[in-house]
């Protein structure tokens, strides 16, 4: 004869069950509230500072893509169509999202202006330390950090260990003893040269080019006030024939040898982890994270005039290549 | 009654007829000739399309009437081969393997990196010791996000498939991206080739030092050259300069730019090896 089991509602007549049912349908309770809490999709607010600007949009399609369903609904907001940026105020006010991803740094001082107490997530903000943070802002910058650049020199130009580079102690230093560091973890040698009021710009170049095997021009706004300046730097550089390795497609035309910048898509897609880590309320290790993937533009029509070998086992790495054709 | 044009209508005329016909008579050749060379990598996500095109069709047209076509839309690549277009096609063997099922396709040559025409997939992690500490954590890898999470799958095995759902992956440019957010703290692990973690051992010893490796897929082959069954003898001589290209400075270059230093013949690999490019 089969055995037959005892029905739930047998079970829970026991009598001490009846004592400890209501405590455990509490807990219960509690245990799905947090999970429909945890997994309901949020409501994310888009403030794009120009969405006709090709990589505010790039950035903005990989995050929607990434973050997918996650995001219930997305709403969007773009401060150069809308004209009046005020809107927003009373945008946040009636949709109440859970959060709001700021595309560059109109979009940023804005959704931090009308966000009150809602995440703040920004990227494409140039240089984001001159914006003061409160604490729900979060982001992704928009330059690779100094080592990340220099993990990149080493990797496409391995020949060439004496780095210079300038840099105005008021904007950088913090940043250049980072990277001191981490040239020695590298077995680079950087070559370093201060600049300031007192001390211009071109009465140091032909010593420093003397010294070094490739310039390295890093993002400091102490250093690259203007167009004369750059001009001067690459002139500079290239009577010395010394390559020049910077941050920006900008400085192709100047003669730049080598430019490591951020990948514009993998910032929007880092920005979609991160708002869906900020939404769960997972714990966070930095609260602004460097790009993580890199875009290389190798100049080897120029590195060949330079007489300058690069590593060819990085070519797969490379995404524009400038042979003289 | 006839309507009488101006002379110098009528001579426009007589000049568009002349550049009309110049127009047709120049020789389209038809997508898909066996002079074209097709390529898409799920595996790699370097923007680097144009680039490919520019070197590709630089080599390529001083071999003949060669052309080089890249793809960045894996969907836009398929439907392109559901045409069945003559020419050779250069892809991942993972794909390779999951397109033959619906477009019976037969390889030609395989690449070789440092002289082998396999790889092996390893995660490596900095701050994470076991498999179930990934549990909410961000792993980096280069390649489409099917691509991703499909060798973490086969890397994990059905044991931690409830794990996957808990993880983040981040689509990055390529492996030495997804290596160095480790080492930078933007993801906590890496999905990447062993011979990438090779390279990083180059550039940064004490970073290499600092990554465990967490688990490891099986080997697969590297980028394969195909052509459309039933094969084509007219792809032969497209073939065999894609064969040759490492001969050559310039071909070796571009190769390079694929990530490989050569190509094997398929017909040459051990037979054993050869049926992981068979479908069951």
């Amino acid at each position: 004869m089969p055995m037959s089991y005892p029905s739930l509602l047998q079970t829970l007549s026991t009598p001490l069950l009846k004592s400890v049912a209501p405590l455990l349908f509490g807990v219960l309770c509690g245990l799905l509230a947090d999970t429909v809490q945890a997994q309901s999709p949020a409501k994310i607010l888009i403030v794009n500072s120009d969405a006709t600007v090709n990589k505010y949009r790039q950035v903005k399609e990989a995050f929607t893509l990434q973050i997918g369903t996650y995001a219930g609904r997305i709403i969007n907001f773009d401060v150069q169509q809308s004209g009046h940026p005020e809107l927003l105020e009373k945008l946040i006010k009636d949709e109440s999202p859970d959060l709001i991803y700021s595309i560059g740094s109109q979009a940023y001082q804005l959704a931090s202006q009308f966000g009150g107490s809602k995440p703040v997530l920004f990227s494409s903000v140039i240089n984001w330390q001159r914006f003061e943070r409160r604490d729900n802002s979060y982001g992704i910058a928009n330059e690779l950090s100094l080592t990340q650049e220099l993990s990149l020199l080493r990797f496409l130009l391995p020949g060439l260990p004496r780095i210079g580079v300038i840099y105005d102690p008021h904007f950088s230093a913090e940043r250049i003893n980072e990277a001191r560091a981490q040239a020695k973890e590298l077995g680079l040698v950087l070559v370093e040269q201060t600049v300031d009021d007192e001390h211009p710009l071109a009465q140091h170049l032909d010593s420093l080019l003397d010294k070094i095997d490739i310039l390295w021009l890093i993002a400091d706004p102490g250093v690259l006030a203007d167009r004369v300046t750059v001009e001067t730097i690459f002139s500079y550089s290239s009577r010395h024939k010394k390559p020049v390795y910077t941050y920006s497609d900008a400085f192709m035309n100047y003669g730049a040898s080598l430019v490591v910048a951020a990948d514009t898509p993998t910032m929007g897609r880092q920005a979609a982890n991160m708002a869906q880590a900020i939404l769960l309320r997972e714990p966070l290790k930095e609260t602004v994270q460097s790009p993580a993937g890199s875009h290389i533009t190798l100049n080897a029509c120029q590195l060949g005039k330079l007489d300058t070998r690069y590593n060819a086992d990085a070519l797969d790495a490379v995404n524009q290549l400038l042979e003289c054709h | 009654m006839m309507i009488k044009y101006p002379t110098i209508f009528r001579q426009w005329r007589a000049w568009i007829s002349v550049v009309l016909w110049a127009l047709l008579s120049i020789p389209i050749a038809p997508a898909g000739t066996p002079e074209t060379v097709f390529f898409y990598n799920p595996e790699s996500s370097v923007d680097n399309f144009a680039a490919l095109k520019a070197e590709f069709d630089d080599y390529l047209s001083k071999q003949g009437a060669y052309s080089f076509q890249p793809f960045s839309e894996r969907n836009t690549f398929e439907v392109m081969l559901a045409g069945k277009p003559q020419g050779v096609y250069l892809l991942s063997s993972w794909h390779y393997l999951q397109l033959n099922a619906k477009t019976p396709l037969e390889a030609k040559l395989v690449g070789t990196a440092k002289g082998e025409p396999q790889q092996r997939k390893i995660l490596t992690a900095k701050d994470i010791d076991n498999i179930p500490a990934l549990a909410g954590a961000t792993i980096a890898g280069a390649g489409s996000e099917d691509y991703l999470r499909s060798q973490l799958q086969q890397m994990l095995g059905a044991s931690y498939a409830a794990l996957m759902p808990k993880i983040k992956l981040l689509s990055v440019p390529k492996d030495i991206d997804a290596l160095m957010a480790v080492s930078f703290g933007m993801a906590s692990a890496a999905l990447s080739s062993e011979n990438s973690l090779n390279k990083l051992a180059l550039i940064n010893p004490k970073q290499h030092a600092q990554l465990k490796t967490l688990a490891s897929g099986e080997k697969s082959f590297l980028l394969i050259a195909a052509v459309a069954k039933p094969s084509q003898s007219d792809a032969q001589p497209l073939l065999k300069i894609i064969e040759t290209m490492q001969q050559q400075p310039d071909g070796e270059k571009n190769l390079k730019m694929l990530g490989l230093d050569g190509w094997k013949r398929i017909d040459a690999l051990d037979t054993s090896l050869v049926k992981q490019l068979r479908l069951p």
